[in-house]
């Protein structure tokens, strides 16, 4: 039965999309989502719980045996990543149905729920599976339900932007595909813990480094990695508002999970630390830290500030795998799930300002604080989060990063994280203004506080943060155990 | 080396800005193809596969194509999820309106008469796909790729599908492949087995059941996506 649960978290929400589709107009659709969420988190929950305490779970496909087979295999690292993915869409669902009613084509809504599941399904079944191929078959069903998600926003440009993140997603995916090809051509094996065995031995070839690069870059195309990033701040931007919130809280991480996995478990330790790829990650960690901060500061509407500030946040994450340590890798993955709670907790936020006054804009937003005091105080304790003060969530992921940069004496790496909560606190700041001490304006006058299925789930979050900020045995103890089983070595 | 510096000049004449960056992009799109060459040149022959697996479970796969027996059985989830892939893709170009609306001139007699003679034969076609992948090149991806060809060759000559269709009956076939195959798959969890694993006495059966449904599905999809949107948002209830 404990295995069954891992199979059913990725088949309910399979099943139950195209139900989805089927079903008439009103409410009825959001009902059956929102149920179906429920249930992932719950069965997402039963199976950290069984990981930590019964250790590695397995499941084989048709019967199968790995390596020709296809295989689950669950570990506290994917159970981890898994939880967090389910637990954002059991959050984002009660929010969404408001949210979407105002923002989508009320003939659309059906689909929408949908593409949605469709999107959970692929998130959750990365995660699950144990096969590289498996991988890309996900990949392609979270991608693709994303494109058709970011199109369905309200402004023409969504469609722009969805149509840019489709083409520079299937590159990503592409060149994800073609590592997996060259790979599978000199090992006979698509099964990751097949791989961890027979890599060893093939690992000096031209072709097995020329995939590793490959599926790198797919990958770092799909986590948002600087420069690779293009996508993102207009996709987060004119994507209806739900959407935004729960990619930006999954999408993004389940990329780096992969990342993760790839590096630390499926290729071996001593080639990935001998190549030049932890190098780069830093510097693409430090630049993307430092540079999409420096874009946020610049952005107009708050969405693609937050956007912007996601491309950093990536960066840190990237920046505790570069470190290739223990604490390096813990301090990422704690990053992972903050992240997931602080920027969903802001976006949430963001989407009521929406629903109330139709834009994001900061000079839309000019003092709606005082008008909607509870959304305000979501994003300021989300701002604090992401800017990492004490008592929020955010200062224990920058805690362990600048632990890990201590540890190999990084010192620049330690000044660019603090130098980058300062311009988090910058941009954050400017929103703040936005919110509360400019007058308000004609059109916001009117507005008044967000509905309380809105802020119900925002503040689900925003508690969140404060919560894991104050007691991390659930956050740094489940990380430091998925560290461990990545197989990590202190240097 | 008269050659390489005649290229950039025929770029220039496109955009005279973006030439240096579009000259830049092709020398290192050149570099990365030619490092991809080199790469797949090293391989070894014969590679490493699977394919000795695949022999030895051949018998028990129900079917003797190992094509199809790989996509199918042993990887038969992976297909389950390529079926997702396809409705997705399908959703998602509905998700962005409806279908534009028909404005060709009616089909010229050989288009039309083409259509009489070919659509038939397709179909027939389809169905020899499907029946002979289980032992032969075939099955329910290149039969559903017939199916879509005269789906398309259809809707050349101005066909539309009747209001009486295009509603929930459209929907249930587009989504019938996905359908079955989950709904299989989940009967054999719920006899005792795992997911999609097939008793060896009736794989034969199943897979054909389930390729006859993706065939139909993978046809129709194919043929929808041609029509560029939903189908007119008509009588739904």
């Amino acid at each position: 039965m404990g295995n069954n649960i891992s199979l059913l978290l990725v088949v309910v929400p399979l099943i139950a999309a195209p139900v989805v589709a089927v079903l008439p107009r009103g409410r009825l659709p959001w009902a059956v989502a929102l149920v179906v969420t429920f249930l992932c988190v719950l069965f997402a929950g039963m199976q950290l719980w069984g990981v930590l305490n019964g250790g590695m779970i397995s499941y084989e496909l048709g019967g199968w045996a790995p390596p020709w087979g296809i295989e689950y295999r669950i570990d506290a690292v994917n159970a981890f990543v898994a939880l967090i993915v389910a637990g954002i869409a059991a959050v984002t669902l009660p929010y969404a149905l408001l949210s979407v009613e105002k923002e989508i084509p009320e003939d659309q809504i059906p689909l929408f729920y949908s593409a949605l599941l469709l999107c959970l399904t692929g998130l959750l079944g990365i995660t699950q599976t144990g096969d590289i191929f498996n991988i890309f078959v996900f990949l392609e069903i979270s991608s693709l339900s994303s494109y058709a998600l970011i199109s369905l926003g309200r402004k023409r440009q969504a469609l722009t932007s969805a149509y840019q993140y489709l083409i520079m997603g299937t590159i990503g995916a592409t060149f994800f595909l073609i590592g997996v090809g060259l790979i599978y051509s000199q090992t006979g094996t698509l099964n990751m813990q097949d791989l961890t065995i027979r890599l060893p031995e093939v690992i000096h070839l031209k072709t097995v480094n020329t995939g590793f690069a490959f599926i790198m870059i797919g990958v770092a195309l799909k986590l948002a990695l600087f420069p690779l990033h293009l996508w993102l701040p207009n996709a987060y931007a004119y994507a209806p508002s739900v959407v935004t919130v729960f990619l930006a809280a999954t999408a993004t991480k389940v990329a780096v999970y992969v990342m993760l996995r790839l590096l630390f478990t499926v290729f071996p330790d001593s080639f990935v630390l001998a190549t030049h790829a932890k190098d780069l990650f830093i510097v693409a960690g430090i630049a993307g830290i430092i540079i999409a901060s420096i874009y946020a500061i610049y952005q107009r509407s708050v969405k693609r500030l937050l956007a912007y500030s996601s491309v950093a946040q990536i960066g840190y994450m990237v920046l505790g795998i570069g470190f290739a340590s223990a604490t390096g890798v813990t301090a990422a993955l704690i990053h992972l799930f903050n992240h997931a709670l602080m920027k969903g907790a802001l976006f949430m936020a963001v989407g009521a300002i929406i629903y109330r006054v139709g834009a994001c804009h900061m000079k839309d937003i000019h003092g709606l604080g005082r008008e909607m005091p509870w959304t305000f105080g979501a994003i300021i304790i989300g701002s604090m989060s992401l800017v990492g003060v004490p008592g929020t969530a955010g200062f224990i992921s920058k805690w362990y990063l600048v632990s890990a940069a201590l540890e190999q004496g990084a010192w620049i790496s330690v000044a660019v994280i603090l130098f980058g909560s300062l311009l988090a606190v910058v941009y954050v700041g400017k929103v703040v203004e936005a919110l509360y001490f400019k007058p308000v304006t004609e059109s916001g006058r009117s507005a008044t506080e967000a509905p309380l299925l809105l802020l119900a789930p925002t503040w689900v979050l925003v508690f969140a943060n404060i919560y894991f900020g104050l007691d991390t045995e659930l956050t740094v103890g489940v990380a430091e155990k998925a560290t461990a089983i990545l197989g990590v070595v202190n240097p | 080396m008269k050659k390489k510096s005649n290229k950039p000049k025929s770029i220039t004449e496109n955009g005279e800005r973006e030439a240096p960056f579009r000259l830049l992009l092709a020398v290192l799109l050149s570099a990365l193809a030619a490092g991809l060459g080199y790469a797949v040149l090293s391989l070894p022959s014969p590679p490493p596969g699977l394919s000795s697996h695949v022999a030895a479970n051949l018998e028990t796969s129900g079917v003797s194509n190992p094509v199809t027996a790989v996509l199918l059985n042993f990887r038969g989830y992976d297909t389950l999820l390529e079926l997702g892939v396809l409705l997705l893709a399908l959703l998602g170009v509905w998700s962005l309106g409806v279908a534009p609306e028909h404005h060709e001139p009616p089909p010229g007699p050989v288009l039309d008469m083409l259509t009489r003679l070919l659509a038939p034969l397709l179909i027939l076609v389809a169905g020899y796909l499907l029946w002979v992948g289980a032992h032969a090149p075939g099955g329910a991806f290149q039969a559903g790729s017939v199916l879509a060809a005269a789906g398309v060759l259809l809707l050349l000559t101005g066909w539309r599908p009747g209001a009486g269709f295009s509603g929930l009956p459209l929907r249930i076939t587009l989504a019938a492949g996905l359908g079955v195959f989950v709904v299989v798959g989940v009967v054999l969890m719920l006899l005792g087995g795992r997911l999609l694993e097939y008793p060896p006495s009736f794989a034969g059966a199943l897979i054909l059941l389930i390729e006859a449904a993706a065939t139909l599905s993978i046809g129709t999809t194919l043929a929808a996506l041609f029509l560029g949107g939903r189908p007119e948002a008509g009588p739904r209830r």
